[in-house]
């Protein structure tokens, strides 16, 4: 009778939701046999029932192949098969990354029903380590707006609340990783839209050195700008995607031969100690909320705590980086667009067609100038840290704003609040520098905040390191939205 | 001004021309034009005004780049890594 009764708790007692747990972590598990590989995707399909309706985060959902591809990969480690470092961990992608032979709209109408012929070198990747695929993200149109705003696909919402935006242009990766439908997700940054969605939607989002990871068959914006990287919950998990993603890629002669940093052992070592950090408060603080300037101070605290050194340095004029960084990206993304622009101008939503508009009006000379002045304003930035080992600045200037307050689409403030939002992010791209946004905490009414580390070129092992360190101290990714 | 004009060797050949728009509305539409792109009503004004703002500001730092300055990103071109940064 006893034992039945224990049997009969053991029946109630709520199963662990996989989900929850962290890309790296389930990978560990997948591979000894701990979990099985259909058991983490029936939980994030589970995730993905449940929020899908209130989030809109996928485009589409392919849930018959992946569990198939599950199961294939339990029957190999069963057999003792040799598995990938990501085998039967199930990821989905922003919905400009090709596959060969599925559609690809980049969240646009003008490419609704368009298949790819090839596929991205980062999904190769990640394909060959084994992860699976759960479907195409939502984005903003051709990545080319950072709220979450869609006008072709309906907007995506943030899980930490539903009537705040993701932040874009990643906005369903984020939201997607965020609501824990899935272990991680690759997004993109042409002016923060993996970073600032990463801040609004409480994630780790790593930028990457420009070159870094291979762009080939990924969606282009602005050549000189893009960058491809992942979002994840925990840090562990993003140095477990980059030293999958990072490296030389023949398809992509922009993609660096310089070789990958241990992220992982980085993320994990905790040795901080004696690092220094350097705060450009002029610029950076300027319009930065009282709560989130209270969170951020907090997170100095903590790392002065664990032995940085904590310096103050003057960085650079960046509102001309910004201004440099707006005419770069206008002349290539309306490069990219010009022949759509003339023949199909209708089918962009009003503000993506009047951001690429812009770029038609600029001259040869002002694009050139743009490209350089680059290396000068790097020197610059980089002679501002004065030997820091990274630079701690805030991503956005608040919380995550409403879906209402920043629905400007092609409205004459449209301008303002998109500047507004990236401001912070923008410069870095120009600069080419690696730049990774990690949850410091929350905020009243529950709101995740993050903050940024600037790196030297091709430094990412010292963001991994500065923020696993931080991350174990501030485990934000223990809590979830509800 | 004289003494600078001395210490950068130059010598102007015309007074400085009157301060104009960086980006006239006439200029935004013939640009269209010749791109074959439809210009909508208004749009001149509004990216004259917006996206002429931030043409003007980067205009004055372009004008300070050395003659030999080529494009690149990197100062170097390499990877800035201090010893710090060695691998833990």
């Amino acid at each position: 009778m006893k034992k039945t009764a224990r049997a009969a708790v053991a029946r109630k007692a709520p199963a662990p939701d996989l989900a929850q747990m962290g890309l790296a972590e389930a990978a560990r598990a997948v591979a000894q046999g701990k979990v099985t590989s259909q058991a983490l995707t029936e939980a994030c399909l589970a995730r993905i029932e449940a929020w899908q309706p209130r989030i809109n985060a996928f485009l589409k959902l392919e849930a018959e192949a992946a569990l198939k591809a599950a199961k294939a990969v339990d029957r190999a480690r069963k057999r003792g098969g040799s598995l990938g470092r990501l085998a039967g961990v199930p990821l989905a992608h922003k919905d400009m990354y090709y596959r060969a032979g599925k559609e690809t709209s980049c969240r646009s109408a003008i490419r609704r029903h368009w298949k790819a012929t090839e596929t991205a070198t980062a999904l190769q990747r990640l394909d060959a380590a084994g992860a699976l695929d759960l479907g195409r993200l939502n984005m903003a149109e051709f990545a080319f707006g950072p709220t979450g705003h869609n006008y072709h696909y309906g907007h995506a919402r943030n899980p930490w609340n539903t009537d705040r935006i993701t932040g874009g242009s990643s906005s369903g990766s984020a939201a997607a990783v965020a609501a824990r439908m899935v272990f991680g997700a690759l997004g993109s940054d042409t002016g923060g839209s993996i970073r600032q969605p990463a801040h609004y939607c409480g994630l780790v989002g790593m930028k990457p050195t420009w070159g870094r990871v291979s762009r080939a068959a990924a969606m282009p914006l602005s050549y000189s700008l893009d960058t491809v990287g992942p979002l994840t919950r925990r840090v562990e998990d993003s140095a477990l995607l980059m030293e999958i993603l990072a490296g030389a890629d023949p398809r992509d002669p922009t993609a660096s031969s310089l070789p990958v940093g241990n992220y992982v052992a980085a993320a994990r070592s905790g040795a901080i100690r004696g690092l220094k950090l350097a705060v450009p408060r002029r610029y950076f603080w300027d319009k930065l909320s009282r709560p989130s300037a209270e969170c951020l101070e907090a997170a100095l605290k903590v790392y002065a705590k664990l032995g940085v050194k904590i310096v103050e340095m003057t960085p650079p004029d960046m509102d001309m980086i910004t201004a440099a960084a707006m005419v770069m990206v206008s002349a290539e993304a309306a490069a990219l667009h010009a022949s759509w622009l003339r023949t199909r101008p209708n089918l962009y939503s009003d503000q993506v067609r009047a951001r690429l508009e812009n770029g038609l009006a600029l001259s040869a000379l002002d694009y050139i100038d743009s490209q350089r002045w680059r290396g000068e304003a790097t020197a610059a930035f980089l002679k501002a840290m004065n030997g820091a080992d990274a630079v701690f600045a805030p991503v956005a200037d608040r919380p995550a704003p409403t879906v209402e307050e920043t629905d400007v689409a092609g409205k004459p403030e449209a301008a303002k609040t998109i500047a507004a939002l990236t401001r912070l992010t923008r410069p870095i791209n120009y600069l080419g520098l690696p730049s990774m946004t990690i949850p410091a905490g929350f905020v009243r009414g529950g709101l995740p905040i993050g903050f940024q580390l600037i790196g030297k070129p091709f430094d990412e092992e010292m963001l991994y390191r500065l923020a696993g360190a931080y991350e174990a101290k501030q485990p934000c990714y223990q809590r979830a939205p509800d | 001004m004289k003494a600078a004009r001395k210490k950068a060797n130059v010598t102007p050949l015309t007074p400085p021309a009157k301060a104009v728009p960086a980006l006239p509305p006439p200029l935004i539409a013939g640009m269209f034009a010749e791109a074959g792109v439809l210009l909508r009503p208004g749009r001149a004004d509004v990216m004259a005004a917006t996206l002429g703002a931030a043409v003007a500001k980067f205009r004055g730092q372009a004008q300070k780049l050395p003659f030999e300055r080529e494009p690149g990103l990197f100062p170097v071109g390499q990877p800035d890594v201090s010893k710090k940064g060695k691998r833990p």
